[in-house]
């Protein structure tokens, strides 16, 4: 009985404290409120879109150490990387060395790519072919062999 | 003066909401991002090969400082290292080094005192001075592989060739740094060791500046420190000697270092047979023993060169070396596709 009775002030004194505060309001008060919290929350939406959007997975292109592309994976193209040296199809959320003018042709035999953080790379023409995104999610973080 | 007391209230009230309100917002948003680790991973150009180092930080400066640190380490040493540029310690050691005892940096001295050790516990199965027998095939590590020409040398060619490789006839000075070549002819080839001393250098460089979980991958002598950015193990993948992108094992690990020589990298066929880079030092002929050895060893320069001794050598040398040695443990996949593990591997599942 007397635990049940302590419980119940204390739940009547929170609620009256809101009650005390919310009475002190004034109409203009109240507005000012909602309005702030509304901003605030919706801004955390907005912001988290245009983060989303902007890291999505990209295809990135390096040719002798350098950036020359920079490309959408969830857009299909073939294009030319490397004048006419290096050919990438990008497919399905998958990329790959289409052709390459090197000898042994690795980089085209690796086949498709999807993860962020994998990589196709031709020694000879010194291209890099990489995905890039908001996670790394390839299944290895180094190959030996 | 009650009104005015109440009315103070209100505006501390409100005041005091919309600060808590704030707070909380700016602290869920610092906690989304500043503070939480993240991986970095950049890759070059050097070596004649792609050398890829990953990081984990809490700064993104910080980790692109440190990752351009070690790769200027690495060039650093490939400076010293090389056999295609004319002003490197080793090219230097080629040239003139029969005349009279070169002076070379700390870490070409260090190099070769690795490479002699390595030599004398695999009997010589990996030895460094097998330069005059790759140029003869026409194997060679450079990016320019336009510029090499593997074919089929005589045996006459192969014969004549083999007196200049004897790792014996480097002779050393650790103290005075200088180095002394007892024949002229012997060319020496830091292809199978010197990716492995640069990956071990370029770890060395990244926990200077503070990063302790990385990854220094050299083409495939890899060396990895500490954990992964979701705390568990690095994931290495070991590459199927016989089928093109396909992985043999996965293996998890933290410091410890992973290298693999294979006949599929560098290699013609000619009337059905498979020549390829790995020579045997004591024939002249590549090793056919093997299709692929992978050496797990507490750093990348001995498992670099050891991977390369343990081919030569075969899987029933090459096994009862790898059990012999202390932090060391192998995969060779024999002539034939068969996979044998050394004894702490056993149980790793092996795809086929």
């Amino acid at each position: 009985m007397k635990t049940e009775n302590t419980q119940s002030q204390i739940e009547n004194s929170s609620t009256s404290l809101l009650r005390v505060i919310f009475n002190l309001l004034t109409p203009a008060d109240r507005i000012l409120i909602f309005l702030a919290l509304t901003i605030s929350i919706s801004s955390i939406f907005l912001l988290k879109g245009f983060a989303l959007q902007k890291e999505g997975d990209m295809v990135i292109v390096e040719v002798g150490g350098a950036v020359v592309k920079t490309l959408p994976l969830n857009r299909n193209d073939i294009i030319d990387i490397n004048n006419g040296k290096n050919v990438i199809e990008i497919k399905d959320g998958r990329v790959r060395m289409l052709r390459a003018t090197c000898r042994d042709k690795i980089c085209v035999k690796q086949g498709w790519i999807k993860n962020s953080g994998e990589a196709i790379i031709c020694v000879p023409n010194r291209v890099i072919v990489r995905i890039e995104g908001i996670k790394d999610n390839s299944l290895y973080d180094a190959i030996t062999g | 003066m009650i009104a005015s007391r109440i009315k103070k209230q209100r505006i501390l009230v409100i005041s005091f909401l919309l600060i808590t309100y704030h707070l909380s917002l700016i602290t869920f948003f610092y906690g989304c991002t500043s503070s939480q680790q993240k991986t970095y991973k950049k890759s070059q150009f050097m070596m004649g090969t792609v050398v890829t180092i990953t990081v984990v930080s809490d700064y993104r400066q910080k980790a692109e400082e440190s990752i351009d640190a070690a790769f200027s380490e690495i060039r650093r040493l490939e400076g010293m290292m090389s056999i295609f540029k004319e002003d490197s310690d080793i090219s230097l050691i080629n040239h003139s080094a029969y005349k009279r005892h070169i002076t070379v940096s700390r870490e070409v001295i260090e190099l070769l005192s690795k490479a002699n050790t390595i030599s004398r516990v695999t009997d010589g199965a990996f030895d460094i001075t097998t330069g005059k027998l790759s140029m003869l095939w026409g194997f060679s590590s450079d990016i320019n592989i336009e510029k090499n020409d593997p074919h089929l040398p005589s045996d006459a060619e192969i014969k004549k060739a083999l007196p200049f490789v004897m790792a014996e006839g480097i002779i050393t000075n650790e103290r005075e740094r200088t180095v002394y070549l007892k024949k002229k002819g012997i060319i020496i080839d830091t292809g199978g060791i010197a990716k492995g001393y640069a990956a071990d250098a370029a770890l060395a460089v990244l926990k200077s500046n503070g990063i302790t979980d990385a990854i220094v991958a050299v083409a495939g002598d890899v060396r990895v420190s500490g954990k992964r950015q979701d705390k568990k193990l690095w994931r290495v993948g070991v590459r199927h000697p016989r089928k093109e992108g396909k992985i043999l094992a996965t293996l998890e690990l933290t410091d410890r270092a992973i290298s693999t020589s294979g006949d599929y990298e560098r290699f013609f066929i000619k009337d059905g047979i498979r020549y390829h880079h790995i020579l045997d030092p004591r024939t002249g002929y590549p090793a056919g023993e093997c299709q692929s050895v992978t050496i797990i060893a507490d750093d990348a320069v001995t498992a670099d060169a050891l991977a390369t001794g343990v081919f030569v050598l075969g899987p029933e040398k090459g096994m009862k070396l790898i059990e012999s040695m202390k932090g060391v443990e192998g995969i060779i996949v024999d002539k034939n596709g068969r996979v044998h593990l050394s004894s702490s591997l056993k149980g790793i599942k092996i795809e086929d």
